[in-house]
């Protein structure tokens, strides 16, 4: 009887978990239908949910705007950014880690000051540090504002503490300098810091739209989401295409998910769980 | 990580960084806004907001590739790009294209930037255009393209005025006769079309193109009459207006559209009248896709007793930052735009008015019988030659603050309709709010 | 600039220094190369978030030129009063920000906490169908807002989309939605909310799995029925993690930007909504320096939004703090 009871009850629960989920996916099932629905079916009541498979819409969209530069400038920020942000985090945290370096608690408080600035509050000032970098309307002016992250220092910083202190005995009996044991023994040991770090700033960067929207005009260093949004403006009447060209450009950060999702989940997650005693990265190390 | 991959991955790393950006830079540099030269050629960098997928880019595309091939030593290049409002960024950025399209109104920005040729010197220079040509052009658009100070940066192209569409079937059904020709008609018949056929009667827009007209034709002025620089908005004509677009706005048979899914509205045939520009006609036809005839009629007259037909259209504009090889090479590429055979592409393909009175016959030529069928595939340019012909045709209002101004009205308008506010207090809000942005009391 | 990754790092624990032995050997080279090692990341930070949050005070007294100071004209605190000035529309964004936090906030909270609650379980040992369901209701928070914004344009389509559709199937009358100047801000938090819950929901869920299984089986044992279980012994557990949802949420709704732009309008000048019925203080900065381009004024916006959120969070910490138990 009572095992009965907590059967159902999981039963319950699950279609309660299926529904929920079902219900997040929905908006992106609705897309992909609006995007191959023949002509006929995009404007009835209520709302057809059978796709059509019709690929005029796709057609039309690759017509429409050159995605293939656009989204090769957004393979080229997000990997800059990810390759940038991995050198400055790892070598700040690395030397933040390091109990000799003596203006380490004072770094680490300037460090923390910058989490401070709301992102949003200096929109203005950095474009005009930007206009005066020359770096308005190109790719490098998407990247460099970028190219630290306080969250990476504080990453490697946690992950590098956590290193035994034998490993830096025997690499200072073997009379090896600070940046041989970083490169040869700390870094290849902090794997789940550098994934952690890589997926942060993929999905954060990929994203990324005000600031490349304000200091991008023409083409010649547009990202995907802006053009994205400029087709929005230009073909806001074409529901399928506009369907088609939301998908084109889900595509990449979706498939990138699917490998990557329980990275993901439990580099978020981290966060919450005990941070002094484990390494915050512990679940990456399975 | 194998010690050898450890050590390619971090001098990748080290050295991709930058070089992945500058990697982007020669990506940039290929299609830099004001590269001058390419193969021997001049290239002419053209920002134009005309999707590629729309019946304007198309036409636009068409014109462009007959130039090139027609002008062996020049490129243009359209980039699509929100020119209006976005070359003026590019041009505080000192990134500007050669050339592009932009709206009336961006234009006095872009002016306090230096940022445009004068291009009276090409107007009426040797490679210009000859009087009795340049008198061609609809004067009230020509007009339009002056500065206060009479300088001329901009030359007609795209050309817009308001159209109402109706949906021809319903229009039968409800048992209805010839299209409107004054306001309380266009509402009956709104109305009409709703208890005939269930459909929605009229989709009215929520924007200033909207409004600014129906203040002309009611005899309103932005300015009071004599005393330029000084706001007439608290006026009988803007109390009139306000109330019109109230009414209409609050009848049952009226809902309001974006325009943005305007479109669609219309062409799933729940929809009888559809406010719109000339240039949507296409648009529209090529939504509906046959299943409708789509009719066209101009906006009726206001209490002066004839319209004020609003030009809304976009403009070329050369830039200054340009070398005047490229500035040469767009100001041939705007000649060969409005020649004859530019515009009878434009007209017929892009379904837009051609710029000058002596296209008109070059362009019925082209679309033949069909000309003045209404409905029929070129009805919508044909109903706004007939605008331009008329000679009341006002345009926007060009100022410091003027999106601002524009916002203030607009809101104030949309505060009645949605009555939280009496007409009074609306007319006293608006012009009290407008001239403190007029006078740049508010916002420097 | 500092992307905001919403993690929880600044937690006052990381200012304990680690306790490891010094090394006088090396001490002084080691001095050295600390300096240089944070000197990129020092360098970089300088340029755009320590340098830019002092230029932007200062931005605010003049009637800022882009070609710097000596183009720009001084102009006190003349965009201080007008922002102070009904007319010029920044109080009303205030109003309509704080309204939107106000809802955004407490509902992600809920709704966080329920759907955490329904897929509660170890976040590192899941079975194949949780990690799947999970992924589900996480996968929107990591897509650009752009894209998924356009979907929800459809979906709130007046007359076709499905939120009206919906509304028709329990008998309830159609909605303007984003051609509403009640309910489009509504609509942009039905959006919002479903793309960042997945965030609060991996948050919670990590949170319920720090609840110790002995405590709750205590409170059953002394009798407590399911909700005094939830009310007196989760609930305090999950009290740090609310404050910290909370905090983000905040910060993370207050800057708001893509999916109130691409929602309402802001591809034909800026976004913004019906009557400015979307325009957050956000989307005002936005306009102010990049539409109008009255840079000087958008620095006092940003001046102004700065210290709303610095004050906004301090006061959340110390009156958290005072309702959180640290076990």
């Amino acid at each position: 009887m009572r095992l009965g009871q907590r059967k159902n009850q999981r039963v319950l629960r699950m279609v309660g978990q299926a529904i929920v989920a079902l219900g997040f996916l929905f908006p992106f099932y609705w897309a992909m239908v609006l995007s191959v629905a023949p002509k006929s079916r995009v404007f009835t009541l209520p709302p057809d949910l059978v796709p059509g498979w019709d690929f005029h819409p796709w057609e039309r969209v690759f017509q429409a705007a050159p995605w293939g530069l656009y989204f090769l400038h957004s393979v080229i920020i997000t990997g800059s950014t990810i390759l940038l942000v991995l050198v400055t985090g790892a070598t700040a945290g690395y030397a933040l880690s390091l109990p000799t370096f003596r203006g380490r608690e004072m770094v680490f408080g300037i460090f923390l000051a910058a989490l401070m600035v709301p992102p949003e509050a200096i929109l203005i000032p950095d474009y005009v540090v930007a206009y005066h970098l020359h770096i308005l309307n190109t790719l490098r002016g998407q990247v460099l504002p970028f190219a630290v992250n306080v969250f990476a220092i504080f990453i490697f910083r946690q992950f590098f503490k956590t290193l035994p202190s034998e490993l830096w005995d025997a690499a200072q009996l073997d009379g090896a300098s600070w940046w041989r044991y970083l490169w040869h023994m700390a870094l290849p040991l902090s794997k789940p810091a550098v994934a952690t770090v890589s997926l942060l700033t993929f999905s954060s960067q990929w994203s990324q739209f005000q600031w490349p929207l304000i200091i991008t005009q023409g083409q010649a260093a547009r990202p995907i989401e802006v053009a994205l949004s400029y087709f929005q403006g230009f073909d806001g009447t074409h529901w399928r295409e506009l369907a088609a060209a939301s998908i084109l450009t889900l595509i990449p950060i979706i498939v990138m998910f699917l490998f990557t999702q329980r990275y993901f989940v439990v580099s978020v997650a981290g966060r919450v769980e005990d941070r002094e005693s484990s390494s915050p990265m512990t679940p990456l190390n399975r | 990580m194998k010690k050898k991959n450890r050590t390619a991955w971090f001098t990748l790393a080290l050295a991709g960084g930058p070089a992945l950006m500058g990697c982007g830079t020669h990506v940039a540099a290929a299609t830099h806004n004001t590269v001058a030269h390419g193969a021997g050629k001049t290239i002419v960098t053209f920002w134009e907001s005309h999707s590629a997928a729309n019946q304007q880019g198309h036409a636009l595309a068409q014109i462009v590739k007959q130039f090139n091939q027609s002008h062996p030593g020049i490129e243009v290049e359209v980039h699509v790009t929100p020119a209006s409002a976005k070359a003026l960024a590019a041009v505080q950025a000192g990134d500007p294209p050669v050339m592009a399209m932009i709206g009336h109104q961006p234009q006095y920005g872009y002016e306090q930037a230096h940022a445009l040729v004068n291009l009276k010197p090409l107007i009426y220079g040797p490679k210009g255009f000859p009087p009795q040509q340049l008198h061609q052009i609809w004067p009230a658009v020509f007009q339009a393209e002056l500065t206060p100070s009479h300088q001329q940066y901009l030359f007609p192209v795209d050309i817009k005025v308001a159209e109402f569409f109706y949906n021809a079937n319903l229009w039968k059904k409800a048992k209805l006769g010839p299209p409107p020709t004054t306001w309380s008609q266009l509402m009956s018949d709104a109305q009409q079309i709703q208890r005939q056929t269930g459909a929605i009667g009229l989709g009215a827009r929520l924007d200033h193109n909207d409004w600014l007209p129906l203040f002309y034709a009611n005899g309103g002025h932005y300015f009071k009459p004599g005393h330029p620089g000084q706001l007439d908005l608290n006026s009988p004509a803007m109390a009139q207006t306000i109330r019109q677009v109230t009414a209409r706005d609050n009848a049952p048979s009226v809902k309001i559209l974006s325009y943005n899914t305007s479109f669609e509205d219309f062409a799933s045939g729940k929809l009888g009248i559809l406010e719109n520009t000339a240039d949507g006609y296409e648009m529209v036809r090529e939504e509906v896709g046959g299943k409708f005839p789509v009719g066209v009629f101009s906006p009726p007259p206001g209490s002066t007793g004839h319209s004020a037909y609003l030009y809304q259209g976009l403009s070329f504009v050369i830039f200054r930052h340009s070398s005047s090889a490229q500035q040469q090479a767009a100001w041939s590429f705007i000649k060969y735009f409005d020649s004859p055979q530019g515009q009878a592409i434009w007209s017929t393909v892009g379904g837009e008015p051609p710029v000058s009175q002596a296209d008109v016959a070059n362009v019925e030529k082209m679309a033949g019988s069909q000309f003045s069928a209404n409905p029929g595939p070129y009805a919508g340019t044909a109903v706004a030659i007939r605008q331009l012909e008329s000679g009341h045709v006002i345009h926007k209002i060009i100022g410091p603050n003027q999106s601002e101004i524009d916002t203030v009205i607009q809101n104030q308008i949309q505060s009645v309709v949605q009555h939280k506010e009496s007409v009074s207090q609306a007319l006293q809000t608006m012009q009290k709010q407008a001239t403190a942005y007029l006078s740049g009391a508010a916002v420097q | 600039m500092q992307e905001n990754w919403n993690t929880a790092w600044d937690r006052p624990t990381l200012l304990t220094p680690s306790k490891g032995a010094g090394r006088a050997l090396m001490r002084s080279r080691k001095a050295v190369s600390g300096w240089l090692l944070v000197l990129p990341a020092l360098g970089i930070l300088t340029l755009f978030t320590y340098g830019p949050a002092l230029l932007v005070v200062a931005m605010s007294f003049y009637h800022w030129s882009l070609g710097g100071f000596q183009d720009s004209q001084w102009v006190g605190a003349l965009h201080y009063r007008e922002l102070l000035n009904p007319i010029s529309g920044f109080l009303k964004s205030l109003s309509v920000t704080f309204y939107y936090v106000g809802i955004m906030v407490p509902a992600t909270v809920a709704l966080g906490l329920g759907v955490a609650w329904l897929f509660r379980g170890a976040v590192h040992k899941s079975t194949p169908w949780l990690t799947l369901t999970r992924a589900a209701v996480f996968l929107p928070y990591i897509t650009p807002a752009i894209a998924t914004s356009i979907i929800w344009v459809f979906i709130f389509n007046p007359q076709f989309g499905l939120a009206n559709a919906a509304l028709k199937l329990f008998h309830l009358p159609a909605l303007g939605w984003l051609v509403s100047s009640t309910w489009a801000l509504p609509a942009v938090m039905v959006n919002n909310l479903w793309h960042n819950l997945g965030f609060t929901v991996v948050l919670f869920l990590a949170g319920l799995s720090n609840i110790p299984g002995e405590a709750v089986e205590a409170a059953w044992l002394d009798g407590a029925n399911s909700w005094q279980t939830f009310r007196y012994v989760i609930l305090p557990y999950l009290s740090p993690v609310t404050l910290m949802v909370v905090i983000l949420t905040t910060i993370q709704a207050m800057q708001a930007f893509g999916s109130i732009y691409a929602m309402t309008g802001g591809q034909f000048g800026g976004g913004g909504g019906p009557l400015n019925s979307t325009t957050t203080t956000a989307i005002y900065l936005y306009k102010s320096a990049f539409i109008f381009f009255h840079y000087g004024y958008g620095a006092a916006v940003s001046v102004v939004l700065f210290a709303v959120l610095l004050v906004m969070t301090i006061v959340q910490k110390q009156v958290g703090e005072r309702y959180t138990s640290y076990q």
